[in-house]
């Protein structure tokens, strides 16, 4: 094992892409969002609440974000059980609801996005077309 | 007193405006910044991280907005004795460091914006760039 490797990291342009993309998907899906974008670390890049979002998700959305970035993984998909005992542990911040998609290019997870204010599916959708819009594969 | 009245409100579109004037500022100065905007209830609007900024001011960056727009003032004017209780009663919202203004129309504060990253000075320097965007709009200077 080597001590340095080289990795892909998400810029500030690449995260303005992912959150245009997701407004333009909230917006035609008419579910106004809160909607977060973070790096592989988990730390906050981009955040844009639109007009009509909850309140309530704006840490919705920044914890599904650090969920979908941690477990480079989509949100929502633990056991209820093993869901309850991870938000308990991590005081909140690990969130077993949909609406986190991480942020993939050439197989590396570089970021994520968190979406919070409409139903399951429409978080999902939303950050889905959000991810999609950088060209992931 | 009337039961309800009318106030003017920050909408989404006005803080992205906001912002695109603020990052345009600090990539100006070549100082990489974090940007947070919130709305009159100290709620978070818009944030941005530029390439370079620190990772503490994501943080401070939001709480010195919250403390510019529960203030009512810019941020960083607080004597420090007073400055160390408020920071101890809200667990650290307060924060006394200068980077924030109020986002002021009709002598309402509708929001604020807060930055971080750089020195204190250019903190402010893009915060009030970014209120100057807003047509109408005040800083509470």
């Amino acid at each position: 094992m080597t001590d340095v490797v080289p990795t892909l990291r998400l810029t500030a342009a690449g995260a303005e892409k992912v959150m245009a993309a997701a407004i333009a998907k909230a917006g035609a899906l008419g579910a106004p969002q809160c909607i977060a974008v973070v790096d592989a670390g988990g730390n906050l890049l981009a955040f844009t609440r639109m007009d009509g979002a909850k309140v309530h998700a704006v840490e919705a959305s920044l914890n599904k974000a650090l969920t979908a970035a941690s477990h480079r993984a989509r949100t929502g998909a633990m056991p209820p059980e093993v869901g309850a005992a991870l938000a308990m542990a991590t005081e909140g911040r690990f969130v077993n609801a949909k609406g986190g998609e991480p942020i993939a290019v050439d197989g590396h997870v570089v970021g994520a996005i968190g979406v919070g204010s409409g139903t399951a599916e429409e978080d999902l959708a939303v950050a889905v077309a959000g991810a999609a819009a950088l060209g992931a594969k | 007193m009337p039961d309800i009245v009318a106030t003017p409100k920050l909408t989404a579109a006005g803080a992205a405006r906001i912002m695109a004037a603020a990052i345009v500022k600090a990539a100006a100065m070549g100082v990489p910044q974090c940007i947070a905007i919130v709305d009159d209830g100290g709620n978070l609007l818009a944030f941005r991280r530029m390439d370079g900024a620190k990772l503490l001011s994501i943080r401070t960056c939001q709480r010195k907005a919250y403390t510019a727009v529960f203030n009512r003032a810019r941020s960083g004017t607080v004597s420090r004795e007073l400055a160390l209780e408020l920071a101890l009663v809200t667990q650290g919202k307060f924060v006394n460091l200068k980077g924030a203004a109020p986002i002021m129309v009709d002598g309402k504060v509708i929001g604020a914006i807060g930055v971080g990253s750089g020195t204190g000075e250019q903190d402010l320097e893009v915060a009030l760039a970014g209120i100057a965007a807003l047509p109408g709009a005040s800083s509470g200077g």
